[in-house]
């Protein structure tokens, strides 16, 4: 029988709840760390400016961070592909690793 | 091709990804995994992979070229336990168990884009400036919300070439009452909020950041922070308050950490501004959604409903074939539904001849439904074998001598197109179905609320969810 992918999916509406029972206490934690790790790099980074690429960044880490976490208490984003795709993008492109060479410090 | 080549190959795919997401085109509606945002993606991460291994077996005796390089271990330790994890709760799922794979998968995915954006952003001999690739990011996502806007809004006032952009991308309406939510190229109107809320807080600190620098000019200065109420309206006709708050508070937090670097009002300005547009437009929102709420009329009984989501109010299928549905199903009468005795079935009503298919059963009760229990079933349906538009109708039977229609047990008509071709814009549906579906739209508000859960239900649901598996989910 020919049957398309129907959708199977009623989300919690709570980015916390949904990764607590699809994923349990481990799931939500893992979570978190990953969200501190990220916010901790941003958040260090705004007293360590020396280029107006490290201002942006770090001015729209902390406010995309915040407007997440806050829109993640009434809904919940990583099924859809642009919100899933767009939250990784962000968490690699502003969580850089310094290199020998860097001009920036970040850690 | 030489890896500087690639690297700059790399850098402009992951713009154009950044750049894409509110444009996400499902190339088969039936297959979601064919979508051009998906296969953008899958290109970048495979350009990177190339990438990768001509670096290596280019510089096998040097040190620096180590793909993990890019970021710290203990990110990457986080987000290989978050996969992880992940993978362990599907494995482990007693349910509903490719969807956990599914979602496993596409977590895993999310971490090597994380690498991949990490790495292409790094400071490098090869590269040029590192921060430029997130400057020019952070602007993919400022620009990518306007267009968004601007196309949003150009639907809204009718603009027809405009308007047809839009269907292209997503030709279903949303409403709430009698007022259609912006929803312009995306998917969902809350899934709209949530990217032109990220755009806004992208627009804002490129303003806040390099304005001032860049330009010494007043006009050009203020000229810039028209964006801004141009994304703040956008965000506030999704009539979606967690979007609206969230970004209220994401400025205000912004704002208050970085108030010591605020040393010129023009950044005072922006961001006030930003904040007096959203608190302004928070008021539209609070006066549709009372509206919304106080025009639905007391509450009528039925005895089937038809989907919780029922978000498309549409469906675009092909003819004779079989296709499934998750269907909720209430008693509200006062006699049980026996096992042995009731189902649900369907009717195709023709909207070209204006009549009606024979009763085809779909599924019978697999157990009993008491008077106020609520169940929800996996059913099969084939479609007619005529291509045309026609009405979907459920009911629940009894079966005794023949199968008969339970009183009153009737779902509201699902519109269904069927049609061999792809054709799926609105302007594709005819007078006749287009006033139907304002009928159809009619009677949903008439269903009782209560069987629409509320998302205190949906949380109570999760945390039973939780306690019942605590450790994996």
């Amino acid at each position: 029988m020919e049957v398309p992918g129907g959708d199977e999916t009623i989300l919690a509406n709570n980015l916390y709840l949904e990764l607590l029972s699809g994923s349990g206490i481990l799931g939500l934690l893992s979570f978190l760390w990953v969200v501190w790790e990220f916010g901790r790099r941003i958040f260090s980074q705004r007293f360590r400016i020396e280029a107006d690429g490290d201002w942006t960044a770090a001015y729209f880490g902390i406010a995309y961070l915040t407007a997440w976490m806050a829109h993640g208490l009434v809904d919940y984003f990583f099924k859809f592909t642009p919100t899933f795709v767009l939250f990784w993008l962000i968490l690699g492109l502003l969580n850089f690793r310094p290199n020998a060479n860097g001009v920036s410090v970040c850690e | 091709m030489s890896t500087a080549r690639l690297w700059r190959f790399c850098e402009i795919q992951l713009y154009l990804v950044v750049f894409a997401l509110p444009f996400e085109y499902y190339l088969d509606r039936q297959r979601p995994l064919l979508t051009t945002l998906k296969i953008q993606v899958a290109a970048l991460i495979v350009t990177w992979i190339c990438m990768k291994g001509i670096e290596f077996f280019q510089s096998r005796n040097e040190t620096n070229s180590g793909w993990h390089r890019a970021t710290s271990n203990r990110l990457l330790s986080a987000m290989a336990l978050f996969a992880v994890v992940q993978i362990l709760a599907a494995i482990f799922a007693p349910e509903f168990r490719a969807n956990a794979l599914r979602s496993a998968a596409k977590t895993c995915i999310g971490v090597v884009l994380a690498v991949v954006a990490a790495d292409i952003s790094q400071c490098d001999s090869r590269k040029k400036q590192f921060s430029d690739v997130r400057i020019h990011a952070i602007a993919a996502v400022a620009l990518a919300g306007l267009t968004m806007a601007v196309l949003g809004f150009g639907d809204w006032i009718g603009i027809k070439f405009l308007s047809g952009i839009v269907t292209l991308f997503e030709p279903t309406k949303y409403f709430l009452g009698d007022s259609v939510r912006f929803v312009s190229t995306m998917e969902y109107p809350n899934t709209a909020a949530s990217f032109l809320s990220v755009s806004l807080c992208a627009t804002l600190a490129l303003i806040v950041s390099r304005v001032p620098v860049r330009y010494r000019d007043p006009w050009k200065r203020t000229s810039v922070l028209i964006v801004i109420p141009i994304l703040g309206a956008a965000i506030s006709l999704t009539y979606s308050r967690g979007a609206l708050a969230a970004t209220i508070v994401a400025i205000a937090v912004a704002a208050w950490i970085w108030r010591g670097q605020f040393h010129l009002k023009y950044s005072w300005v922006a961001s006030g501004l930003c904040l007096a547009v959203l608190f302004a437009g928070a008021w539209p929102s609070y006066l549709v959604r009372h509206a919304a709420e106080s025009f639905i009329p007391p509450a009528q009984k039925r005895n089937a409903h038809y989907g919780w989501n029922a978000n498309a109010p549409t469906r675009h299928l092909s003819p004779g074939k079989i296709y499934s549905e998750d269907l909720t199903v209430q008693n509200s009468s006062p006699c049980s539904w026996r096992s042995d005795g009731f189902g649900l079935a369907y009717r195709w009503y023709s909207l070209k001849d204006d009549q009606n298919s024979p009763l085809q059963v779909a599924t019978e009760f697999h157990t009993d439904i008491v008077p106020t229990q609520r169940t929800r079933m996996r059913v099969s349906f084939k479609t007619p074998m005529e291509k045309g538009e026609y009405l979907l109708i459920w009911f629940v039977v009894e079966r005794r001598d023949q199968v008969h229609e339970v009183k009153d047990s009737y779902s509201p008509g699902i519109m269904c197109v069927v049609s061999a071709g792809m054709a799926k814009t609105a302007d594709s549906i005819s007078p006749k179905a287009q006033r139907y579906l304002g009928a159809i739209r009619e009677e949903r508000r008439t269903l009782s609320s209560a069987l629409i859960p509320k998302r205190l239900e949906l949380w109570a649901a999760a945390l039973r969810m939780f306690w019942s598996r605590p450790l994996v989910g």
